[in-house]
């Protein structure tokens, strides 16, 4: 499993660990019931302080992609990926619905929005 | 407290030249084979042997000059007690090759030259074992007290007084063991408790002196 | 928190420094840097911890016991590297090991010992002294890991050692950080150390505490902004940790550094380092 972290990135270094173990997860790199890196190796590899990987799988598991099982780690959780997915679409589509508004508000023209987005999904 | 003897004793060794060792070894033999009307066997087991005994101390205090040794010893599970207490049971120890080499000389020199009457020989062995723990626990009270060069000099002056009052004895010819004789068992018995004695003393005040720097 | 070292108002007065109530804790599981200038207190503070100084006031517990009455207990679990402290010098590896496995009765794992002695390519045959400064060091740890202790002490134990070797200590140290119930207590002046392994950190001024933070909490809210006179008085005072004035400009230790650069976007803010975080700490001023 390769995590590559970004120090001049502005998002915080857990933030980082938790949204490249999600990407994972969602794109099936990661199955249900796979283990994850023990905390204090995976900090050991990232050379970042273990209180921050305790931080990223607290959120992970938060957010129910994984679950801790005392003495034993962590592990992927059991996802309904595609209603996780619509989940996150539809958090997306209420999004581009403010930013429509908005647009329709003050006309300003779909292509410029639809620019945007692309830079958006472009970049970092 | 065995890993602390240990410690020292092998501290003492590993500084300590196999080579100038066996070298004043042989040194002493060759005073004791060379010199004569006794007064080779005099010198070697009342004089030189049991200074030898005041060594390690010494060596030991050498070594933490340049490496803190002792001060490293104090982060190992032991107390400061423990500390004093290996240091006299290291020096006795080591003394006891000391010891041996007297007795290996009074055993030859009585089957060789009978210098003595066996008696005599049973004084010697005494004095020298007497001696040489004095020497050892005075020097280890220094060693105690304080810097590299305090106890230095002091081993220095110990060594320099013996010599003193062993040449001025053999000059003046003095009745020793002649006094001795006179009540021996109250006599010998009053000096093998005086060494006692003061070998205790300097135990207790070096457990104090090395408690006082915490 | 489950903490190993407990630290609670320890102070200790000499003539021209004093020790003034430090309290912290090492948590299980955590490596805890402690940093602050030459003759801050960190020598002292760790001399405590090993009983080597009596103190005038507080207390202090290991492993969950007060320290003052199980010292002696507590060091068969802790090992310790002093920097300074070069106490192998005369002897031969094998001489090491007759000591310890008598000081260690129970815990001195010669295996390991010698595993270690092979991993760091240190010629068994040789004297102490006739190592090198970095190849000393390296029998130092091997030494005191191979009695499997649950809490190593460190002062400067890195110090005089070339980045390379720094990362392969780093590295044993993190190794030894993977059993959850150990823990390590590390002084150090070379803070970029830290950036890399600690999990807290704690600075000493003057005898005192200024914080004790985990590294997440630095790295996530700490930055440095360097801007002009009139960004600098536009800032709250709550946002701001410390400045210091320089000829051309203001850097300014910021401590909410996320929330800052939203309301600030023609300046960066950097991320601070430890380093920066102790020079700001002690050399800059407050508002």
């Amino acid at each position: 499993m390769e995590i590559i972290l970004s120090n001049s990135s502005a998002r915080p270094i857990y933030e980082q660990i938790a949204s490249q173990i999600k990407a994972k997860v969602m794109r099936g790199e990661l199955k249900t019931g796979d283990g994850l890196p023990g905390m204090r190796s995976l900090a050991k590899s990232l050379h970042v302080s273990v209180i921050t990987v305790q931080h990223a799988y607290e959120d992970l598991q938060k957010e129910g992609f994984i679950e801790t099982v005392a003495g034993k780690g962590a592990f992927v959780a059991a996802q309904n990926k595609d209603f996780l997915r619509e989940e996150q679409l539809r958090i997306a589509e209420e999004k581009l619905q403010e930013a429509a508004d908005i647009g329709k508000t003050h006309g300003i023209e779909l292509s410029r929005l639809i620019q945007a987005l692309k830079v958006f999904y472009e970049e970092d | 407290m065995s890993g602390l003897v240990m410690a020292d004793r092998l501290a003492y060794r590993r500084r300590m030249s196999a080579f100038s060792r066996y070298f004043s070894y042989l040194i002493c033999v060759a005073a004791f084979l060379l010199i004569p009307k006794g007064i080779g066997l005099t010198l070697v087991t009342l004089l030189i042997l049991p200074m030898g005994t005041a060594n390690l101390p010494v060596m030991i205090k050498e070594i933490d000059s340049g490496q803190a040794y002792t001060r490293y010893l104090l982060t190992l599970p032991c107390s400061r007690k423990e500390i004093v207490q290996a240091r006299f049971c290291a020096s006795l120890l080591d003394g006891l090759w000391d010891m041996a080499l007297v007795l290996a000389l009074l055993v030859i020199d009585a089957l060789w030259r009978h210098t003595c009457t066996p008696l005599g020989y049973l004084q010697l062995g005494l004095a020298s074992l007497m001696i040489g723990w004095i020497y050892m626990a005075m020097n280890l009270v220094v060693s105690f007290l304080g810097n590299v060069t305090v106890t230095s000099v002091f081993y220095m002056i110990s060594i320099l007084a013996g010599m003193a009052v062993y040449i001025l004895v053999v000059w003046l010819d003095a009745p020793v063991l002649q006094v001795l004789s006179k009540n021996p068992v109250l006599l010998w018995g009053g000096c093998l408790a005086l060494t006692a004695l003061i070998v205790a003393v300097c135990y207790g005040i070096s457990l104090k002196l090395f408690e006082r720097g915490r | 928190m489950d903490a190993i070292v407990r630290v609670e108002g320890i102070t200790k007065h000499y003539k021209e420094f004093s020790l003034d109530h430090v309290s912290f804790q090492v948590p299980r599981g955590m490596i805890l840097g402690l940093i602050g200038e030459n003759g801050a207190g960190k020598s002292t503070t760790i001399s405590a911890l090993l009983d080597l100084i009596s103190l005038d006031e507080g207390n202090i517990e290991i492993f969950g016991q007060s320290h003052e009455k199980t010292a002696r207990k507590a060091k068969e679990r802790m090992g310790v590297i002093i920097d300074g402290l070069d106490p192998y010098l005369m002897y031969y590896p094998k001489d090491v090991e007759k000591i310890m496995s008598r000081m260690f009765p129970g815990r001195w794992d010669g295996e390991l010992f010698k595993r270690y002695m092979d991993r760091f390519n240190l010629p068994g045959e040789k004297r102490i002294k006739d190592y090198s400064k970095g190849m000393r060091v390296k029998f130092n740890f091997a030494a005191a890991l191979s009695h499997r202790p649950e809490l190593m002490i460190l002062d400067e134990a890195t110090s005089g050692l070339d980045p390379v070797m720094r990362d392969e200590i780093l590295e044993i140290l993190q190794e030894f950080l993977e059993d959850e119930n150990h823990a390590v207590l590390m002084s150090t002046h070379i803070t970029s150390d830290l950036d890399k392994i600690a999990d807290h950190i704690v600075l000493l001024h003057e005898g005192r505490v200024m914080f004790q933070k985990t590294k997440e909490e630095l790295d996530l809210n700490y930055g440095v902004l360097h801007c002009g006179k009139e960004t600098f008085e536009a800032l709250n005072e709550e946002d701001v940790e410390a400045y210091i004035r320089g000829d051309y400009e203001y850097r300014v230790l910021v401590n909410n550094r996320r929330e800052l650069q939203e309301h600030i976007r023609d300046l960066a803010i950097d991320r601070a380092s430890i380093e920066d975080i102790m020079l700001f700490y002690i050399k800059g001023e407050r508002i």
